[in-house]
């Protein structure tokens, strides 16, 4: 239940000049409350600004590195393109190699076959050898023997010509070899 | 390729950088190649500013004409702004990025046919044109001092359109005031509302000093000081003792921050946030009441958030609620609160409940006594104690603190028990000065005594309170002028027939939102009385005005019961065996015709309040008392 405001206007006026100093009290609470919160939105309002400076800072510099990654992105693009047609023409290469590649595995492979077949018969050759080798070494022994033979018949022969007899008949060959034939 | 030019400089003046009223100003220094550059300018989105370059400087240690200064408008708002920098090659490079704030140009007035300087003291009309270039001012006022004279609006300018060429208003933006100047003092000022809404103040140079009008006769002083209460100087409080190990204390409350409990409550938990423990205040209805405190340091909740969550810093839950009162809103909730939370209860006694839930029922404490428990259970509001269930809750609480002795009576035998003196918010309530001044213009006869009572009438004191209106009756009847001046709103009728007598000496404000604002209103007291007598209602309570009443340094009246059963009377108060009506206008004409006795009983109520009300000594006390209470629960 709210009091009734008094009827007397000097009743009422003492009313309202006390109620009016509740309403400054209040007022200067106001200011009071808000004076701190002022200068308190001044400082945030500073450091917003700071920030704000600072992303902007930020955001030019973030352009002008955009901007040279853009350049080097051009620059790169063009160096691929030049990789790329070196690339194309080292393929090119690469196969034109490869095919030759084949071709010679093929020759080597034939080659290869060759070389088997002459190393049979270099085998075959070297086993050949080996029998003549010792067809020879027999060769050589019969020739040994035969030499041996050959001085021993010599030396008879010498001995049987060194005899008095082969010497005493020279005469009789002599005349046969002259009226006898040959 | 060429090496870039390399620009050094800096802006001045204070951040955050803004062009009041929309002028911007700006200066700084800048060299290009070490050198002053070819030129310097501001570019915003919304506009380019060319600045003045080669300005003399002799900080910067370089060239002495580094110096620029931009000056210029730009439209409100806030503008990313890039100050640019000309190389000699002729190309603009950036030098500077600033957010710009651009404040709106203001509301402009100009007031005309008078001479500045001298003050006008004619009564004539005052004339003149006004416009916000911001928008369109749907009325016009001038004022000063106390008068406020509403103004023409619309008449034809023909040199304001050169100044604002595009401004919709500016054609007719001429004004004068319907009526000549009245009688007072003081600097003019041009008030506008505009069409959407916002107000606007345009101070002028013109002083008026209107001495005289047919309501202000000649002579009556436009240029006093206005009569002020007084407010107390705030000291700055000495820092609280810290808790060697700080809980998590919630605090339940029947009503909101709006109830007197509430004033209390709110001390304590301020004091106990101050030693380091964490305290939240659950409130039943209207949270937004808070505001009513001052700086609370405290969390204020409603009760069903503090069930939700708590919100105590560390994550936990309270370690001690401390339930005010018993009423049934509070131990329904702390019940609530228990079954989540494994806290200490406190509860705390401030009134005798069974007395008040039988007033509010019209019913004797031994008819209650007798009722069925479901009789009992349907009758009792919430926000009154069960007469049961309240002695259950006492019986399971682990402690228990009265705000007078006489409360232990209803403490189950073996609870721990601690008597919680309320105190008065040192913050505002102290010793001050009775403002003569404002008196003087207050008072209608000399000699006038002033009462000052703030509270609330309710059934439990209406009686009482009646006994003080009659004695305010009485006084003026006998020939001893006495207003009382009261705050507080009343919630029933205990007048009678004495309302129509005792309204000419009675000066109600109503409610007083802000406690904070009550000493200065009691400042203008000759004397406080507290009626009443003892009897089954003032014995188990403590009226919370007390301690304010004796901050103040005031002769305190007051009745030998609860308080003033502590009081030596003729020392530290008027202490009556009954405040009534006959007792309090004894008091009151002895205290005026003795002011030997008044001075005493100032300086007693002083010396009392000094040694025995203090929320630091009390929220210490009870820390103290907290930290006694085991837990009676597993």
């Amino acid at each position: 239940m709210k009091p009734e405001p008094p009827a007397d206007p000097i009743h009422l006026l003492r009313q309202q000049l006390i109620l009016a100093q509740v309403r400054l009290m209040e007022l200067e609470d106001a200011r009071d409350e808000l004076a701190p919160r002022l200068a308190e939105a001044e400082q945030f309002l500073a450091a917003a600004q700071t920030l704000a400076d600072r992303k902007a800072d930020e955001a030019a510099h973030l352009g002008r590195v955009l901007a040279d990654l853009q350049a080097q992105a051009s620059h790169l693009r063009h160096v691929q393109h030049g990789t790329h047609l070196a690339l194309e023409e080292t393929r090119a290469r690469l196969a034109a190699l490869q095919q030759e590649l084949g071709d010679a595995r093929l020759a080597l492979e034939t080659s290869r076959q060759t070389q088997a077949d002459q190393q049979l018969k270099l085998a075959q050759a070297d086993q050949a050898l080996l029998a003549l080798r010792e067809e020879l070494h027999q060769a050589h022994a019969t020739a040994a023997q035969h030499a041996t033979r050959i001085g021993e018949l010599d030396q008879e022969r010498a001995a049987m010509k060194a005899s008095r007899s082969w010497r005493w008949t020279a005469w009789l060959r002599a005349v046969e070899r002259k009226f006898g034939g040959s | 390729m060429a090496h870039p030019p390399v620009i050094t400089g800096e802006i001045e003046g204070p951040r955050p950088l803004r062009a009041q009223a929309g002028r911007v100003v700006l200066t700084g220094w800048c060299l290009c190649d070490g050198a002053r550059p070819a030129g310097i300018r501001l570019a915003t989105p919304a506009g380019t500013l060319e600045a003045v370059t080669g300005l003399p400087r002799d900080d910067t240690g370089a060239p002495t004409d580094s110096g620029f200064r931009v000056e210029g408008r730009l439209p409100a708002g806030v503008h990313l702004a890039r100050l640019e920098v000309q190389t000699p090659g002729g190309d603009w490079l950036p030098f500077r990025s600033h957010a710009f704030a651009v404040e709106e140009e203001p509301f402009q007035a100009k007031v005309e046919a008078v001479e500045e300087g001298t003050p006008v003291a004619r009564r004539q009309h005052v004339a003149g044109w006004a416009l916000h270039p911001g928008g369109e001012i749907a009325e016009l006022s001038i004022r000063y001092a106390h008068q406020e004279i509403p103004c023409v609006l619309g008449l034809p300018r023909a040199d304001v359109p050169r100044r604002f060429p595009h401004h919709p208003q500016a054609a007719h933006c001429g004004f004068q005031t319907r009526d000549i100047l009245g009688a007072g003092t003081g600097p003019l000022r041009v008030k506008a509302r505009l069409r959407d809404g916002r107000t606007c103040v345009s101070r002028t140079p013109v002083r008026i000093a209107v001495p005289s009008d047919p309501n202000h006769p000649p002579g009556f002083s436009f240029t006093d000081d206005p009569a002020r209460l007084p407010r107390l100087a705030l000291a700055v409080p000495p820092e609280a003792t810290p808790a060697t190990a700080p809980l998590n204390l919630l605090f339940v409350l029947p009503g909101s921050f709006a109830a007197n409990h509430a004033l209390h409550v709110a001390a304590l938990a301020n004091e106990l946030c101050a030693q380091g423990h964490d305290c939240a205040v659950a409130v039943a209805h209207d949270p937004g009441t808070l505001s009513h405190h001052d700086a609370p340091r405290f969390r204020g909740l409603t009760h069903e958030e503090a069930v939700r969550d708590p919100a105590f810093r560390n994550g936990r839950g309270p370690d001690l609620i401390h339930a005010w009162t018993t009423r049934e809103i509070v131990r329904r909730l702390v019940r609530q609160l228990l079954d989540r939370f494994p806290a200490r209860v406190c509860v705390h006694l401030e009134d005798n409940e069974l007395l008040l839930l039988a007033q509010s029922l019209h019913r004797s404490v031994e008819d209650l006594a007798a009722l069925p428990d479901d009789e009992l259970d349907a009758l009792v509001p919430p926000a009154l104690s069960h007469p049961r269930r309240s002695m259950e809750f006492l019986r399971t609480a682990d402690g228990v603190t009265v705000i007078v002795d006489a409360l232990r009576e209803f403490v189950p035998a073996g609870r721990p028990c601690h008597t919680l003196w309320p105190a008065a918010d040192a913050r505002h309530f102290g010793p001050l000065p009775l403002p003569t001044h404002f008196r003087r213009l207050l008072d209608q006869a000399a000699g006038t005594t002033v009462l000052f009572y703030h509270g609330n009438i309710h059934p439990a004191n209406a009686a009482e309170m009646r006994e003080l209106y009659a004695a305010v009756l009485r006084l003026n009847e006998s020939g001893h002028p006495t207003t009382l001046i009261r705050t507080g709103l009343d919630s029933v009728d205990g007048l009678g027939s004495l309302a129509d007598r005792v309204r000419p000496h009675v000066l109600s404000l109503g409610q007083v939102l802000h406690h904070r604002h009550l000493p200065a209103l009691m400042s203008l007291a000759d004397i406080f009385v507290q009626p009443g007598w003892p009897d089954a209602f003032n014995r188990y309570r403590f009226p919370s005005k007390l301690p304010e009443f004796f901050a103040l340094g005031r002769p305190v009246v007051l009745p030998r019961v609860n308080l003033g059963e502590q009081l030596r009377h003729g020392l530290d108060a008027y202490v009556l065996e009954r405040a009534d009506a006959a007792g309090i206008t004894a008091a009151v004409v002895e205290l005026r015709r003795d002011p030997a006795l008044a001075a005493r009983l100032a300086a007693g109520a002083l010396a009392f309040a000094r040694a025995h009300f203090s929320w630091r000594r009390s929220a210490e006390e009870l820390a103290n008392f907290y930290a006694t209470l085991a837990t009676s629960r597993p």
